[in-house]
């Protein structure tokens, strides 16, 4: 624009300073005035211009050569100026391509692309038989932009209408959506679709939706091992804890350019990974058995307005856990699947079940043969305390075999009295008692067992009929299947396989065994254990068509008060029964206990509340997992008359 | 005129590939957008099926139509000579057709090799 500005300039110059010789040269276009210097026509002009005219022919002249001058300074500044602000945009983008271009760049990254992390997929979990117990399905969320609600009173009122919620929940809703201080508020966490769209179809005004995945554990069978998630999918307990990393797999990410509607602009691929789905993982648990556990439970649970029951079955050979059950009554009073795995995070003192080990161990040491006799007295006076059995006798005989039978605990303290303290806990450790299983399951108890030193007055021969340590039910039922197990201790397994991304089922290693007790020592324990099942304390646990070898236990529960006895004078009971089957070759080994049978009642022995439930799972458990039977009756009639002649 | 030609050709040409470039990528997205819901109705699908397998579920249908648990079981000893003779009647039962269903972990296996990585 500078450059015809300047030449018109100088045609103006020119014209001025030029005398007009005729009419028609003053008349010339400015086409002609254009010319710049017009040297040919001075020329031309002076040949013909006369000697007077001579003078102003040279101021001409002059003024020319000024003009000249005035235009190469102005093309001279133009070139300067137009050096400088080159000079300055070139210096400015080298300063924008090297000095400030990441920053630059990922501006511009940031502006239009959309970075999306893609939640990689929870695995499931699967029962040994591959049905899905927990699974992630898809689900809605509904939140709100309070900023975007014209009528916060109206929109609370319709979204608690459908969503049921509590009108505490509808007014500090309301709250939020009228202070408009926010710009996001959770309405309602994964509900199903049908919900989500109810209430999209209102259209109100800030109100929206995503899709995001919700844990399913199907019928809540075994929902106590499993655990659960928060609703952002994280393992918060349970198996869903425990195994956590291998479930959650690996968040992936994608990165694409969008256009204004939120589409991908040409030529613009995804970048980014795609993450890693979780791991799968197959448990040992049978949801069919599971199942049949839980109802058999609840029901004797609730027949004996217990507190609690728990109930595991495990195979005696790979410590694999078929069912794991745990009951509760709640506040209300109704009973119903526990939300803890109780069967691993408590512990209660076991009860004659002990006898198992105590007398195990006296039989492994030599001390004490399976006919050995011993002079039992009516009753045992040890630190200011009275021992008694849980039935009145006086100083009679008996052999390992009755005193096992009929659950005797002055016979178990003689029959220990030839092991010495060292020697108890050291087996009852070879047990498994005072640390955690095999399963490393979250929260789980070690119990309790102190060492000798603070092992104090009765304690020393409490622990002989199962006083004085605690054990959780999971232990209990660990400890018992070393007898069933030939003495060889299996650690108990809920992890049978993992499925990995590729689809390769993965199968666990098998579990951790170390030899406790000789075989021909669990022989022998066998033998008694049956005989407790035909002829003694746990005649209810018999199974038609299957030999069962078992313990009965009746616990009084520790209470608050440092006693045995409650602050009324009564007592609380804690009744198992620990057996397995076929107890002659060993399949199943399963544990009952009921925990607070009414105390009022002959249903409060371990005997009469636990051995039943044993009988009726055994039954499913024959069933469901095909155990032939060892003959037509429970094997006892023979046992017993063998039994009588001893 | 020539340059003017090639000029015209070449911009169409870019045009036309950018244009076919822009409906690919919207079918790319479609395409994902239906893989998405596919992977969605799937994983419903499964829920739904865990559902309908669930023994709570088996059980009240069972009794809808009339059935009950069973209590007790009675166990008979066969003769010999009647187990023999089944034996010889049937035969020996092929473990393939005894077991014809293939393992349900074997088959999801199956399946999350395919698409276990498909997001």
């Amino acid at each position: 624009m500078r450059a015809p500005r300047t030449s018109r300039a100088i045609a103006a110059l020119s014209l001025r300073y030029r005398a007009a010789p005729s009419s028609s040269r003053s008349t010339q276009g400015r086409s002609a005035a254009h010319r710049p210097t017009s040297r040919p026509v001075s020329r031309s002009t002076s040949s013909r211009t006369p000697p007077p005219q001579r003078a102003q022919k040279n101021s001409v002249k002059e003024a020319s050569v000024v003009v000249d001058k005035r235009i190469h300074f102005r093309l001279a500044f133009s070139l300067v100026v137009f050096i400088i602000v080159f000079v300055l945009i070139l210096g400015r983008t080298v300063m924008l391509q090297t000095i400030s271009r990441d920053s630059l760049h990922a501006a511009s990254i940031d502006q239009r692309t959309r970075t999306v992390v893609l939640r990689a997929d929870r695995g499931a979990i699967f029962d040994r038989n591959g049905h899905e117990i927990a699974l992630s399905v898809p689900s809605q969320t509904l939140f709100v932009d309070p900023r975007m609600v014209t009528d916060p009173i109206g929109t609370a009122r319709a979204i608690a209408g459908i969503l049921q919620i509590t009108p505490e929940r509808e007014a500090k809703i309301q709250q939020v959506l009228t202070d408009k201080a926010s710009a996001f508020l959770y309405l309602a966490r994964q509900v199903d679709k049908s919900t989500a769209d109810t209430v999209l179809a209102l259209g109100l005004p800030g109100v929206s939706s995503y899709e995001e995945p919700m844990r399913v554990v199907e019928s809540g069978v075994a929902g106590a091992v499993i655990g659960r998630t928060d609703p952002d999918g994280v393992g918060t307990a349970g198996l869903e804890l425990q195994y956590d990393k291998i479930l959650a797999g690996v968040d992936g990410v994608s990165t694409r350019e969008l256009d204004g509607r939120g589409n991908s602009m040409t030529n613009s691929s995804p970048n980014g990974n795609s993450g890693k789905p979780g791991d799968d993982l197959v448990l040992t648990i049978d949801k069919s058995l599971q199942f049949q556990t839980d109802q058999a439970l609840i029901q004797r649970v609730t027949q004996l307005s217990a507190k609690a029951g728990t109930v595991i079955m495990m195979n005696s050979r790979t410590g694999e856990i078929y069912a794991m059950s745990n009951v509760r009554r709640a506040l209300d009073g109704t009973v119903g699947l526990a939300t803890g795995n109780f069967a691993a995070v408590e512990a209660h003192e076991p009860g004659s079940v002990a006898k198992v080990f105590s007398v195990s161990s006296a039989l492994d040491l030599g001390r004490a043969t399976e006919d050995s006799s011993y002079k039992v007295p009516g009753s045992l006076r040890v630190d200011k305390f009275t021992i008694r059995d849980a039935y009145s006798h006086g100083l009679i005989s008996m052999t390992t075999r009755d005193i096992v039978r009929d659950s005797s605990n002055l016979g178990a303290v003689k029959i220990s009295e030839t092991v010495t303290l060292d020697e108890k806990r050291n087996y009852l450790r070879a047990f498994g008692f005072g640390e955690k299983t095999g399963l490393q399951y979250p929260g789980e108890s070690r119990g309790i067992l102190r060492p000798i030193k603070d092992w104090y007055g009765t304690q020393k021969i409490t622990v002989d009929y199962g006083y004085g340590y605690a054990t959780t039910p999971l232990q209990m039922l660990a400890g018992v299947n070393v007898v069933a197990n030939g003495g060889q201790y299996v650690a108990p397994k809920l992890i049978k396989g993992i499925i990995d991304e590729d689809g390769v089922i993965h199968d666990t290693a098998a579990s951790a065994t170390h030899q406790v007790l000789k075989e021909s020592t669990a022989t022998t324990m066998t033998s008694l254990l049956k005989e407790v099942v035909c002829a003694g304390t746990g005649k209810l646990a018999q199974v038609k068509g299957m030999k069962v070898a078992g313990k009965t236990g009746t616990g009084y529960k520790a209470q608050a008060n440092g006693t045995y006895t409650t602050n009324t004078g009564g007592r609380k009971y804690f009744a198992s029964f620990v057996g397995y089957f076929p107890a002659d070759d060993p399949q199943i080994t399963m544990l009952v206990n009921i925990d607070e049978p009414n105390g009022n009642t002959r249903e409060r022995f371990g005997g009469t509340a636990a051995a039943t439930v044993f009988s009726r799972l055994a039954e499913v458990a024959i069933h469901e997992l095909q155990i032939p039977p060892t003959g037509v009756g429970s094997g006892c009639r023979k046992l017993s008359a063998t039994a009588s002649s001893h | 005129m020539a340059f003017i030609f090639v000029l015209t050709v070449l911009f169409g040409a870019v045009v036309a590939l950018r244009t076919y470039m822009a409906q690919q990528q919207m079918r790319l997205d479609t395409i994902s957008r239906d893989i998405e819901r596919s992977r969605n109705y799937f994983d419903e699908l499964r829920a739904i099926r865990a559902e309908l397998q669930s023994p709570s579920v088996l059980l009240q249908k069972a009794r809808i139509i009339g059935m009950v648990p069973v209590w007790g079981t009675k166990v008979l000893e066969i003769p010999a000579d009647v187990a023999a003779e089944v034996a010889a009647t049937v035969g020996k039962v092929d473990v393939d057709v005894a077991d014809g269903a293939g393992s349900p972990l074997e088959e999801f296996g199956k399946l999350k090799a395919k698409t276990g990585s498909i997001r």
